[in-house]
This record gives C-alpha cells, structure tokens and sequence, in this order.
C-alpha cells in the first residue's frame, strides 16, 4: 500500500485550517485523495531570445512588465505545469453534493501544490543556470501585469501536448491546475540584469 | 430559552422611548416638552394603541443639560436641541426644574394607568451631558489633553442625574434606563474614567433596581467596560451584529435590541417591518437573555401601525422561538460545532416534535452560520471553519428541503462571459444559501443576454456578478446596464472577484462590492434591507 507522503509544512497555513480538529481530519482526507487524483506533468524549453521574441510578437515586445524582468537576457525558459484534470472534475463533484468544505480544501491544494511543482521546475532550471555559471531572472506569466492572456496560444504551440494543456474561448489556461511561466536565462556577471 | 433573568423579567418587545407619540398630540413638540397634560394626552393614547413591555414618558436628550445651563431650542416640529453652551454651570435639585417634574408625573401617571407593564425612568449619563454643556469636540478634546479639568463637571452632571434618577424612581419608574451617547467616542482605555464610574453612581441610585444602558453606535470596544458599570442590560444600537457580540455579555445581563428604528421601523411598510423583526427575533430569540427593542428611539414620525407591527411580529416569533427552545438552542449547536450526524438526528428530534421546519433552519441553523460568519469577519475564525459548519447546515437541509417551503431566489449569480472562474461564485452561493437566502446560479461565462433573460424570467431582487479576468471586468458596466433595464429601478447588483475592487464596483454601476463569500451573504441581507448598513 502505497503510504501518504506528508502534507508540505506551508500547506496547513495556506488552506487557514485554523484549530478545529475536524477541519484539519478532512484536509488530510482531502490530501489522501489528492495524492490519487493529481497527475503532475511538467516541461521546460530554452530559447533564444531572438526567437522568442519573434515567436510571442507582438505581445512580448508590447508588454513593458515582461521586457523589465527580461532585461538583457540572452535566452528564455518557457516553463510549464499542470496536474491534470480531476482535480476539477472532483471539485464540482464535492460541490454538486454539498460538501463545501471538501471542495474549497481541494481546490486550494491543488492552487498551493501546482505552484509547488511550478516552484521546483524553477529551481531545476536555475540549477541548469548556476552549473553554467549563468544566472535566471524571475518568473513571468500571461495574464501578469500587462502581458496579455493573448500570448498563451504562441506559449500552447510550444508545450508538449502530452501535458494536456489547452485554452478556453476567453484564452484561460485549462485544465485550471496549470501554470505556464516565462524565466530570463543565460544571464551573467557580464550581462546588465 | 427562559425569559430574561429576574430584574428585567416580564420586558420581552419595547421600543426606545415614546417620540411617535408626538404624532398623536395636537400640540407641538415644544409644549408637549412643558405641559404635562399635552404630554399625558399624547403618551397614553400612544401606549393604548401600541403595547410594549417597558413605557417611556417622552423624553428629550438635552433636558439635563438645560437644568444645568445649557440654552436650548424648542420648536413645534422637532425634538429639543441644544442650542448654546453653558456660560455658567448649575447643579439644581431634579425636584426644582420644571421639566423634570413633568416627566416624573408622566411616569407616575404610565404606572397607574399601565399597571400590567412596566415603566422606564430615563436619564442622560453624565459624560453626555457635560458634551452638551461645554461643547462634544472640546470635551472629547479635554479628555486627551486636560482631562482633570472635566473631574468638576462631570462630578455635578453625576449629582443631576442623581436627583432626576431618585425623582423618576419615587413617581413609580420600575427600571432605571441611562442613554450616554457622546461615551461611544470614548477610547476603551478612558471609558471607567469618564463614563463607566459616573454611570455606576447613577446606577446606584435604582439600589439594586433593574437597569438597562443604553450608548449609541458602534460599541464593540467598550462592551466589557459596559458590562462594569453593573447595568441589567445593554441595548445595543442597529449596527452593532448582535450574534457575534452575544458570546461577550454575561449571562446574567441581558441582551437587548437592536432593529433598525429609522431605516426600518419608521420608513418601511408595516409587512416589511414585520419580516425585519421577524428574522430579528428569530435569529436572537434563543439567546436566553435577550430582550426585543429597537436599535435607537423611533423618531417622531413613524407610524402607528409600524410600531403595532414590530411589537405583534417580535412577540409571536419570540414565543415560537421559546416554544421550541428546547430543540433549536441544541441544533444551533450542533452546526456551530460542525457536527453533522448531531445536526440531522436533532432535525430528526425536531421534526418528530412537529417544529417548524422554516423555524429550525432559521432559529437553529442559520442561525449559526451568521455567527460564525460574523466572527470571520471580525478574524476570529477561518473559512474553513464555517463550511464545516455549512456542511452540518446542508445534511440538516436535506432533512428539511421537503418540508421547508422553497423560499424565492432572491438572488442570481454568474460569471461573466469568457471567465469560467467558478469557485469564488460557488462558495458565494454556498454563504448565501446557508444564510437562508434563495439563489439562482447561472454558472459560469455567462452573457449579457442571458443574465437579462434570467432577470426578466425570474425577477430576482440582486443579481451577482463574478469576474477574475480583466477581459470580464471589462465588460461589466454595459452587463450590468443591460440587466438593470430588465429588472427595473429596485434590482440591487453586487459585483466581486478578483478582477474587481471598490473603485471599480462604483464605476461599473454595482450596488455593492464583495471582497469574499462570507461578506458577500452578509452585503446580500443589507442590500435586502435584513441588516442595518
């Protein structure tokens, strides 16, 4: 039987399980199920920046927030996760029966464990980075600050489509336990951040 | 629930004070304010029409401190009002100031003529009164920079109010009643200083008398120095969440309030009064010592029938209530505590008892859920906790739902076209229900057209939009014209979100702005007139 891993230490301050017993039984009822339903997948992809320039015009450029935190970065990681959907399918389960509680415990996990997994293919990334003496800059994603949810198609075309990934009408990443993200890569001591 | 404990017993329903008695007196309020006989006239006829449990002989808040100085405006039309300050402060016998003796004899008069109920002895605490005489900013200034130089004042506004508590008390006054508003703006830390020692000097002259207190506005922070100054009960002005600060008040003292006397009691229709009072008592009637009043005094000019709407609505619901106290206190508990197989067995109990089904989930379980609601917001407790809780209400509700008539949908939510955030709107929804409120969920990336068909189909009285992407706040202002014109003037919108803030609610035209589901329930009721603003 495969054993539950523990819950990450940040995870109960997230979900403000608060000091109620029963709350925090359920949230690792919830994590116990969680471990069944969620199917991580990830995929990373450097580029040069030349080319992703070309291939997310116009919004790239039109975007000054992503060309800040680009700066003078050589290349660019494109960086992406998902743990799938049931998750969500779950979720309208627990909420077509009423059970609130399980839904918001469910629906904020999944939030907390994909940008967990975003964080750690971040890391991986910037370790790649580090044994080349290289620096990454920070995250940045479609739909941040001015760069447009329009950019998620040229980002779709790019990701493996063993991930599952794919958009709505109004350009909204699904399944909805999914990030994509962008990172600054190739940077240097020599090169102005 | 027991009544109220035995200093208060026997007050159940009362509103503050006699003011719309001036509407039944053919003089002005200015010689009702002198003549006993103008005054008698209006007050008696008033109480035979309506019948509180606590009479009131139509008082006026600057009385005292015209005894001592003050300069004051009487006119026709209006209560009383101060009018300049003291330039020399007195401190008379009640016994010699005119004004005082009429209200004594009005007072002597209510216990003859009413001997089945019982009657105020109404006094103005003395921080109030020196407000009036030397100024409320300056006062309340004093109080930061000088205040020492207040010790005189307050000293001689304390023997006052003595005398004129002593002169009420020997014409018959059952219970002594002391208003202090201007000790609201008092800071916690100089409540006993300024207010809460004068007000048990005053207190003292009952001699161990029944005594209510009364301090308008939001007294949140100064609850526990209220409860020192040995008062028998706290009337608790409209804004305050009665729930949520019940918890705070020892059992012994009682609870006492708080409908909206203007908003409400005096500008509504006698139906919706009525259903005010209805869900007021309803959610505080299992309080065990709590007491039905009105937030603050009725004005001069609420109707009759409004006053006879409150007083016969909040006694039938009241003995509902105590009715089935035994079965409602135990299940409120139940989902306050989350414990749902508790709750559906006490639905079980109570339906086998023939109890109301309306009334368990409005006495026993909503009841709970505004609570909780109001302790959340107050961050006392996390999200989590209350859907626990709205877990218990829903297994108790599917006990219920085929007895308990279908209440309307009073309000329609969704998301807005090409958003298909759903759990903001879900849990929104959630609240709303276990508020007790009927909801229509339209679902998620709805269109202008399709909102205006739900509005036109199935008239509800707020519509709710949800938006987490900019592309949908975009689009909300025409949305929300387009579904005002399909729901007329009295539709109430209420926008939230992440997408969406204050700033942006009022430039798209919405009503009101939820920054979460529990607030969202809350804003809901206020915008359906069940809460004070």
């Amino acid at each position: 039987m495969t054993s539950v891993p523990e819950m990450p230490a940040k995870l109960p301050g997230y979900l403000k399980l608060g000091e109620h017993p029963e709350v925090w039984a359920r949230a690792a009822k919830i994590w116990a199920e969680f471990q069944k339903l969620a199917t991580l997948k990830t995929w990373r992809m450097l580029m040069a920046r030349k080319a992703f320039e070309e291939h997310f015009a116009p919004h790239s450029r039109e975007s000054r927030a992503l060309q800040a935190v680009l700066a003078a970065s050589p290349q660019v990681w494109l960086l992406a996760v998902t743990l799938g959907p049931a998750l969500e399918e779950r979720f309208q389960v627990y909420l077509a029966r009423r059970r609130p509680l399980e839904a918001y415990l469910l629906d904020r996990t999944g939030s907390f464990m994909a940008e967990h997994a975003m964080q750690a293919l971040d890391r991986e990334v910037r370790a790649l980075s580090a044994r080349q003496g290289q620096r990454t800059s920070n995250r940045f994603s479609p739909g941040y600050q001015d760069l447009s949810v329009a950019a998620q198609p040229a980002f779709l075309a790019l990701v493996d489509p063993s991930l599952g990934l794919y958009l709505t009408e109004g350009k909204l990443l699904k399944p909805e336990k999914s990030i994509t993200a962008i990172k600054g890569a190739g940077l240097n001591d020599a090169t102005k951040d | 629930m027991q009544a109220p404990a035995a200093p208060l017993a026997g007050i159940r329903v009362f509103p503050i004070n006699a003011l719309p008695a001036a509407a039944l007196s053919e003089k002005g309020i200015d010689e009702m304010s002198h003549s006993y006989e103008a005054k008698w006239r209006a007050v008696s006829r008033y109480y035979h029409e309506a019948t509180p449990d606590l009479l009131f002989s139509f008082n006026d808040i600057v009385i005292q401190a015209e005894a001592m100085g003050a300069g004051i405006l009487f006119a026709p039309d209006a209560m009383p009002a101060v009018k300049t300050t003291a330039s020399q402060v007195r401190a008379p016998q009640a016994a010699e100031v005119e004004r005082m003796r009429v209200n004594a004899q009005v007072v002597g008069s209510l216990v003859q003529e009413f001997p089945q109920r019982q009657v105020a002895g109404l006094v103005y605490g003395p921080f109030t009164v020196i407000g009036q005489l030397a100024g409320e900013q300056n006062v309340l200034r004093r109080v930061r920079e000088v205040p020492r130089t207040l010790d005189g004042l307050l000293a001689r506004a304390t023997q006052v109010a003595q005398s004129y508590a002593r002169l009420l008390l020997e014409a018959g006054a059952h219970v002594l009643w002391i208003s202090d508003p201007l000790a609201a703006l008092l800071p916690p830390e100089c409540f006993e200083e300024f207010a809460g020692r004068y007000l048990r000097q005053v207190f003292a002259t009952a001699q161990d008398g029944p005594t209510m207190l009364h301090i308008c506005g939001d007294v949140t922070d100064l609850i526990e120095p209220m409860i020192a100054s040995g008062t028998n009960g706290i009337s608790f002005d409209q804004c305050m969440e009665l729930l949520s600060i019940e918890d705070r008040v020892p059992p012994e003292v009682a609870v006492i309030g708080n409908l909206d006397p203007v908003e409400i009691v005096a500008m509504e229709t006698p139906e919706s009064v009525a259903a005010a009072t209805r869900e007021l008592a309803t959610a505080m009637g299992a309080h065990p010592n709590f007491i039905l009043s009105t937030g603050c005094a009725l004005p001069p000019n609420t109707p009759l029938d409004n006053v006879r709407a409150f007083l016969d609505s909040g006694r039938r619901t009241l003995e509902r209530v105590n009715r089935h106290a035994a079965h409602l206190a135990p299940l409120a508990q139940a989902v306050a505590q989350g414990d749902e197989d508790g709750a559906m067995e006490l639905v079980r109990q109570g339906m086998a008892a023939g109890v109301d089904p309306l009334l368990m989930v409005q006495a026993g379980m909503v009841r709970s859920i505004r609570k909780a609601s109001a302790r959340y917001e107050a961050h006392q407790c996390y999200l989590p906790e209350i859907l626990l809780m709205v877990d218990a209400f829903y297994r108790g509700m599917d006990l219920l739902r085929p007895e308990a008539p279908q209440g309307a949908e009073e309000v329609l939510l969704g998301t807005v076209q090409g958003d298909l955030h759903a759990i903001g709107k879900d849990l929104v929804r959630v609240m709303l229900e276990a508020n007790g409120l009927g909801v229509r969920d339209l679902g998620v990336n709805v269109s202008a057209d399709e909102f205006a068909q739900a509005v036109r189909e199935h008239r509800p009285r707020i519509v709710g939009f949800s938006a987490f992407i900019t592309s949908a706040r975009l689009k909300l202002g025409p949305m929300i014209q387009q579904v005002r014109a399909a729901g007329g003037p009295e539709l109430k919108v209420m926008v939230g979100g992440a997408a969406v803030n204050q700033a942006i609610a009022a430039e798209v035209g919405a009503d009101a702005f939820a920054k979460e589901a529990v607030s969202a329930a809350r804003l809901a009721r206020r915008l359906l007139g069940r809460e004070a603003a």
